[in-house]
């Protein structure tokens, strides 16, 4: 919320909007993800280290975001259960090994493992249903739960219009609002500047708002003829 | 749960805000997952992270490696050759005279022939004793005890058999 005199006051819904226009950050802001970003570090580092009660603290952290990553491209809930638990198993098998090497970086390495994961998945599904029956992929999918504050029909029309966006852009979209990742680390996983994460982020949202705008004024005009105002 | 806790500059369109908050919306919903998401793969973590049984076999000493016995091998060879040449010159420079000193060098390269074996292949050597020990004292109690006695009929006449 803009002009909100204490950022840790926001909700995350609002936090999450990644839409306000105050361009600067709030020294209270940066000592907070300061804050946060020391407390992963100690988190990460305690469960490289065996802990048990660090790495509940890291699945009841990321469990869910990494779920909704890998279920709203999949649009299957076990098939996204599982692929979180391999991304959980796959960062423990590297945490203990000694082969992390992301320091400072946890995040976006997480969401990197999580995103190739789930296009690893999406190609393993395509070739069975090139294999087998091309319409096998389509059927897949299954009904989605409607968000709260969203109807089916807006919340479908939302995901057909990120649907039309390319993969660079979907990628930020996807990774800000259902990985709520900070643009900060979103830049460092698909390693771009963080200028142009933020002007595709940007121009997302544009290419969004285009997409509803027709089903907007559609639905603008068919209104007043059920109302019988229109001729 | 960790929120982003920055905001794109460039949004100052209040229809793309809005925007915003339908995707933030959406992918809320998208962590809807089945009650014990959590708790499987704490699961999943400790059955794949779990240390791994003690092994059962170890790696063989370096003693035991066939380099080494490759190596043990070209040196008893070479003894054996040596010993060999220096007999058979002795013989023949110093008839008579150097046959015990030829005997008695034959003598030490056969020790260090043995001492060297015991060296190089003592495992597998012990290994060997054992089953011919093994199956001598098979063979004593058979002879001695009889057919009955032996483990043999209990392999061929078990209960139920006759």
């Amino acid at each position: 919320m803009r002009g909100d005199p204490d950022p840790a006051a926001r909700s995350p819904a609002d936090d999450g909007l990644g839409s306000g226009s105050s361009p600067g950050v709030s020294p209270g802001s940066l000592s907070e993800a300061d804050s946060e970003a020391a407390d992963l570090a100690d988190v990460v580092a305690r469960a490289s280290g065996g802990s048990e009660r660090a790495w509940e603290d890291l699945v009841h952290r990321y469990a869910r975001r990494v779920y909704a990553m890998a279920n709203a491209k999949l649009r299957r809930p076990e098939l996204a259960e599982e692929i979180t638990q391999s991304v959980f198993v796959t960062l423990a098998t590297k945490l203990r090994s000694d082969a992390y090497s992301e320091m400072g970086r946890f995040e976006p390495w997480l969401f990197r493992v999580t995103m190739n994961r789930v296009r690893d998945e999406i190609r393993r599904a395509k070739r069975q249903a090139v294999a087998h029956d091309p319409s096998s992929f389509a059927g897949m999918a299954s009904a989605p739960a409607e968000p709260a504050g969203l109807d089916a029909n807006a919340s479908a029309g939302l995901r057909d219009a990120i649907a039309t966006l390319n993969d660079a852009d979907r990628a930020v979209i996807d990774l800000r609002h259902t990985g709520q990742m900070n643009f900060k680390d979103i830049a460092a996983l698909l390693d771009e500047p963080l200028g142009t994460v933020l002007a595709r982020h940007h121009r997302a949202l544009k290419k969004l708002k285009a997409a509803l705008e027709p089903t907007t004024d559609a639905s603008d005009q068919t209104e007043p003829d059920e109302k019988g105002t229109r001729s | 749960m960790t929120a982003p806790n920055d905001r794109n500059p460039e949004i100052t369109d209040r229809s793309l805000e809005a925007i915003a908050h339908r995707l933030d919306a959406l992918g809320l919903s998208e962590q809807d997952a089945p009650d014990g998401l959590e708790d499987r793969v704490l699961a999943a973590l400790t059955e794949a992270v779990a240390p791994a049984p003690i092994a059962l076999r170890t790696e063989a000493p370096w003693w035991r490696s066939g380099a080494v016995r490759m190596a043990a091998s070209v040196v008893l060879l070479g003894s054996v050759g040596a010993t060999v040449y220096v007999a058979q010159r002795g013989a023949s420079t110093n008839p008579g005279g150097s046959t015990l000193t030829a005997v008695a060098a034959v003598e030490d390269r056969i020790e260090g022939m043995f001492a060297i074996s015991e060296l190089t292949d003592a495992g597998a050597f012990d290994d060997s004793i054992a089953s011919l020990d093994l199956w001598v004292d098979t063979l004593d109690a058979e002879a001695t005890g009889g057919w009955q006695s032996s483990g043999l009929t209990d392999d061929w006449f078990g209960e139920g058999a006759l």
